[in-house]
């Protein structure tokens, strides 16, 4: 699968309808998973979307947290559905195009990073970079955490420009 | 004279309080072109300098990347946290 294009000042993306539907599928995920969240649960994903200000000083990252949070979740739960949106196909092609302007592709870069630091914690990947114990069963997790690497970098290239 | 006192204090004040800093942290996950393009967009760095900062992060786990009041510290940290790094902010000695 290709990665991003530049065109015109813009960044143009042709996905096969599959791969654009399941990242369509995780940016709900995610969205979902930052609105829904509860904060008596703990989840290290959450914890490192909506990290703490501060270390050792947990009155001060409480106070900040309570300034800030709302608004942080809020932009995160944003991005992430105007993703799903642009992904979203009318099925009548097996192709979904994409192009995104500058201010498009800003959103795009926070929330793919947001979707792939969600995944980096379901499959356990490790300082190395890689899952820290591999099975079959993260195959496909992998290969989709891998992608949007790719996805990102080659928007990271587009914007760059 | 009062007023001009006061502001005079309250510039010492500040002036001479410990500067607090804002620390991006190393994660195996933000690419590395990423968190490049993130230090050159937001504080404006150069390319090479914003090179410099995402290498030290890398490299070493973790890089300074300005140094100001809290309350400015405070809102780079909100912002990093927009992007998806992860950062603190603490006294500069600490």
């Amino acid at each position: 699968v290709k990665g991003f294009r530049r065109v015109e000042g813009n960044a143009c993306l042709e996905l096969p309808a599959i791969f654009a539907a399941e990242l369509a599928n995780l940016a709900t995920q995610l969205a979902a998973l930052i609105s829904e969240r509860d904060s008596h649960v703990s989840d290290a994903a959450l914890e490192r979307l909506l990290p703490d200000a501060y270390r050792g000083r947990d009155e001060d990252a409480a106070e900040f947290r309570r300034f800030t949070e709302e608004e942080l979740s809020d932009e995160k739960v944003r991005g992430a559905l105007t993703i799903a949106e642009h992904l979203a196909s009318d099925g009548s092609s097996d192709t979904v195009s994409i192009t995104l302007d500058p201010q498009e592709s800003f959103l795009w870069l926070r929330s793919l990073t947001d979707i792939r630091l969600v995944l980096a914690n379901r499959i356990g990947i490790d300082d190395s970079g890689e899952p820290a114990e591999y099975d079959e069963q993260l195959d496909y997790a992998w290969a989709i955490y891998v992608w949007l690497g790719d996805l990102q970098e080659s928007l990271v290239r587009v914007v760059n420009h | 004279v009062s007023d001009t006192l006061e502001r005079t204090e309250q510039w010492a004040q500040t002036v001479l309080q410990t500067p607090w800093v804002t620390i991006v942290w190393n994660d195996p996950v933000n690419l590395v072109s990423y968190v490049e393009w993130v230090f050159h967009s937001y504080f404006g760095f150069p390319k090479p300098e914003a090179r410099r900062l995402t290498m030290q992060v890398h490299h070493e786990g973790k890089a300074v990347v300005a140094t100001g009041t809290r309350e400015e510290m405070e809102r780079h940290v909100a912002a990093m946290h927009g992007y998806g790094l992860w950062a603190t902010l603490q006294k500069e000695d600490e």
